[in-house]
C-alpha cells in the first residue's frame, strides 16, 4: 500500500470517528434546543389564557383546539407548571404522536382553574435523519476532497520522494553516472538525498579506483609475464638436461596459467564496465554450429557422444564477441567436466539454449557455481573463471541462466 | 625476411628479435615513436611487429604514417591491451594480424610466417620439407605423393612445426596456437598428446620420416636432422 493511501486511510478512520461521536452531539443539541423553544412557545400560551381569565373572559371561548381548561374544585391542591411528555393521537397521522405538554393550575377569580396545553415535538427520528444526512455528507465530501487532495500531495509533496526512488533504482554502478535527484523544500527529504547523494558518490569512487586498479595491473602485468614467457622459450632451446628442462616447463605452466588469469580477470573488469554494450542480434544457431565445430575434434578425442538439435536462424541480442566467449566457455565445460564416454546434449530452440554434460556431482553447493574460482577438484589446470564469466556476459545480455543437476548430468540452461 | 620490431621493452624487443634471428630473419629494432619513424622512412621491411603502446606516441600513429607514405610491409600488432577497440582499430587501419601480451614466440613466428605467406605469395603457397608437401591454398598434405588425410587440427598442428623447424614447442604453446584464447585452459594436455600421436602415425603410415619427437618433460620438436 502505498504511503499516502495508508496516511488517508488512517485520516478517514480517524474522522470518521470523529463524525459519529459529532453527529450524537448536534442530535442532542438540536433535540433540546427544540425542546426549549416549544416549551417557550407553549408557556406563553397558557400566560396569555392566564391573563385572558384574569381579564374575566369566559374559560370556554378560550378553550380551544389544543388548549384545555377545566374548572377543579378549590380544595384540589394547586400544581406548578409542569412539562411533560405525552402521547396524543393525531387523525391525520392516524397514530399516537409524542407531544409536548406543559400544565398547571390557577385560582383566578375564585375558580380554581386547571390549563394545560401541548404541542408537537420535532420527532427525534426526524433529528436522527437530519443528522446523518447532513454528517454522511459532510463523510462523503470529505471523502472526495480527501482523495483529490491526497493524490495532489502525492504529485506534489511526495513528488521529490518518488523520483529519489526511482532514481536509487534506475542507479548502476557500472554506469559511472551520478545519482541525480530533485531539489526539495522538505526537511526529511533533503536529508534522504543528501545521505543518499554521499553514499553513491562514494561508492562510485570506490568503485572506479577498484576498476582502474584491476585493469591496470592486469595490463602492467602482461609485458613482464611475455618477457618472461619468451626467456623461457628462448632457454628451452639452449643446452639444458633433463633436470633443467623440467623446472623450466614448470614455470613456463606457470607463466600461461598467470597469463589466462590475466586475461579473464580483464575480461571480467571488462563486462563490470561494460565495454561491450553494443548489442547486436546474433544469428545464435551459426554460432553455435561454429563453437561446436571447433570443439568437434576434442569431443571425438575424449570419445564424448554429442546429440544436438539446434533450430535455424535462433536470434539473440548479445555482442558478438561475448557470444563467441559464452559457447566456447559453455562447450569447453561440458567436455572439461565430463566422464569418459560421455554424453553431450545441445538443444537450441528460439526461447532457450540448453547444454547438458554427463559429469559426477558438485563437491561444492550449486549456488557456488557461478562464482570466482569455484572449481571442482579433479581438473586443477582449469582457472575457475568460465563460468563467472558465462554469468556475466548472461547479466549483461539479459539472458537467465540456470544450473540443475539431474540423473548425473548437469544441465545449464539459457533463457533468452 | 626483414623484420623491424617496434617494441619499447628493451627485454621484450630481445626476445623476439632473438628467436627470430634464429630463424633466420634479419632483425632490427626501433625503441621509441620517432626511431621506428625514422628506420620506416630509410629501409624497406617485409613485416613490422608494433607494440602499440609506445613511450612516445601511439603504435596506431605509426600504423597511419605506414599506411600515408604507403610503405608496403605486413604488419603484426603485439599489444597488453586485449582490447577489442584497439583491435579492430588496428585491423581497420591496415594491420595484418593482432597477438595479445603475453604471447608465446613460436606463436609470433607462425604468424609472421602466415602473414608473410598471405602478403608476398598471394596466400597460394606450397611448402615443401623433404617428402611433405603442403598446399596451403586448398590444405591438402601429401607424403611422398600420398595423401593425407588430416583433421583441421592435425593440418594447423603440422604446419605450426614446420613454421618451428628445431625448435622445441611446448604443449601449452601447441595448445594455446591450436584452440586459441578465451577456453580457459580447456585443453587438457592429453589432448595434444592425442593430435600429435596422430599426427605423427599418418606421416609414417605414408612412408614419411617421423620427424616430429618428443622432447622429454618439454614438449614436442620437429628435427630436421632425421
Amino acid at each position: 500500500m502505498k504511503l499516502i493511501q495508508k496516511f488517508t486511510l488512517w485520516y478517514l478512520v480517524i474522522t470518521f470517528v470523529v463524525l459519529i461521536i459529532g453527529g450524537l452531539l448536534s442530535y442532542y443539541s438540536i433535540k433540546s434546543e427544540v425542546d426549549y423553544e416549544q416549551v417557550k412557545y407553549l408557556r406563553k400560551n397558557i400566560d396569555f389564557t392566564i391573563r385572558e381569565l384574569n381579564r374575566g373572559v369566559i374559560p370556554d371561548s378560550l378553550s380551544q383546539n389544543r388548549m384545555e381548561i377545566s374548572e377543579l374544585a378549590m380544595s384540589t391542591p394547586k400544581t406548578r407548571l409542569s412539562v411533560t411528555d405525552t402521547l396524543v393521537y393525531t387523525r391525520y397521522l392516524r397514530r399516537k404522536e409524542p407531544q409536548l405538554k406543559v400544565s398547571t393550575s390557577q385560582i383566578i377569580g375564585g375558580h380554581h382553574f386547571y390549563i394545560s396545553t401541548y404541542g408537537a415535538i420535532v420527532d427525534t427520528r426526524d433529528i436522527t435523519t437530519a443528522v446523518v444526512k447532513s454528517i454522511s455528507t459532510i463523510f462523503l465530501i470529505m471523502l472526495v476532497v480527501t482523495g483529490l487532495v491526497s493524490i495532489l500531495i502525492s504529485r506534489k509533496v511526495l513528488l521529490p520522494f518518488n523520483r529519489t526512488l526511482k532514481a536509487m533504482q534506475e542507479f548502476r554502478l557500472q554506469q559511472k553516472k551520478p545519482l541525480r535527484l530533485m531539489e526539495t523544500k522538505t526537511t526529511e527529504f533533503k536529508k534522504l538525498n543528501n545521505f543518499l547523494s554521499l553514499m553513491t558518490n562514494k561508492a562510485l569512487k570506490d568503485y572506479q579506483t577498484l576498476k582502474e586498479f584491476t585493469e591496470n595491473a592486469s595490463h602492467e602485468m602482461q609485458t613482464p609475464l611475455a618477457i618472461i614467457m619468451g626467456k623461457l622459450e628462448l632457454l628451452l632451446e639452449s643446452q639444458i638436461d633433463d633436470e633443467q628442462a623440467k623446472l623450466i616447463v614448470s614455470a613456463h605452466d606457470a607463466v600461461e596459467k598467470l597469463s589466462k588469469v590475466g586475461q579473464s580477470l580483464t575480461l571480467i573488469t571488462k563486462l563490470d564496465n561494460r565495454e561491450f554494450e553494443s548489442q547486436e542480434t546474433v544469428n545464435f544457431s551459426q554460432v553455435l554450429n561454429d563453437s561446436l565445430f571447433a570443439f568437434q575434434e576434442l569431443i571425438e578425442m575424449k570419445s564424448l557422444h554429442l546429440e544436438k538439435q539446434i533450430a535455424d536462424h535462433v536470434k539473440v541480442k548479445i555482442h558478438p564477441l561475448l557470444s563467441n566467449i559464452l559457447l566456447n566457455n559453455l562447450i569447453g565445460n561440458a567436455i572439461r567436466h565430463n566422464i569418459k564416454d560421455g554424453v553431450i546434449r545441445v538443444e537450441l530452440t528460439p526461447a532457450r539454449l540448453e547444454i547438458s554434460n554427463s559429469g559426477d556431482p558438485l563437491n561444492f553447493p550449486a549456488e557456488k557455481m557461478f562464482n570466482r574460482f569455484i572449481k571442482n577438484n579433479q581438473s586443477n589446470e582449469s582457472v575457475g573463471l568460465g563460468l563467472a564469466i558465462v554469468k556475466q556476459i548472461c547479466e549483461q545480455s539479459n539472458i537467465d541462466i540456470s544450473y540443475d543437476y539431474r540423473d548425473s548430468m548437469h544441465i545449464l540452461r539459457l533463457s533468452f | 625476411m626483414k623484420v623491424l620490431v617496434i617494441e619499447d621493452n628493451e627485454e621484450l624487443a630481445q626476445n623476439i628479435t632473438s628467436y627470430l634471428t634464429r630463424e633466420g630473419y634479419i632483425c632490427e629494432l626501433a625503441t621509441n615513436h620517432f626511431q621506428a619513424i625514422d628506420k620506416l622512412n630509410g629501409f624497406k621491411y617485409d613485416c613490422i611487429v608494433l607494440d602499440i603502446i609506445l613511450p612516445d606516441g601511439n603504435g596506431l600513429d605509426i600504423l597511419s604514417h605506414i599506411k600515408s607514405e604507403k610503405i608496403d610491409s605486413g604488419i603484426l600488432i603485439i599489444s597488453a591491451k586485449n582490447s577489442l577497440d584497439d583491435k579492430v582499430n588496428g585491423l581497420e587501419l591496415g594491420a595484418d594480424d593482432y597477438l595479445t601480451k603475453p604471447f608465446h614466440l613460436p606463436e609470433l613466428n607462425a604468424r609472421l610466417k602466415a602473414i608473410y605467406r598471405r602478403k608476398y605469395l598471394q596466400g597460394a603457397y606450397e611448402i615443401r620439407f623433404n617428402e611433405i608437401y603442403i598446399n596451403t591454398d586448398n590444405m591438402e598434405v601429401s607424403v611422398n605423393d600420398n595423401m593425407l588425410d588430416l583433421t583441421r587440427k592435425e593440418y594447423a598442428l603440422l604446419l605450426y612445426f614446420l613454421t618451428n623447424q628445431n625448435r622445441v614447442l611446448t604443449r601449452q604453446t601447441i595448445a594455446e596456437h591450436l584452440w586459441g584464447d578465451y577456453t580457459d585452459n580447456l585443453m587438457n594436455f592429453d589432448f595434444v598428446y592425442q593430435h600429435v600421436k596422430n599426427l605423427r602415425k599418418k606421416i609414417v603410415q605414408a612412408d614419411g620420416k617421423d620427424y616430429i619427437e618428443t622432447v622429454y618433460g618439454l614438449g614436442y620438436k620437429l628435427n630436421t636432422n632425421k
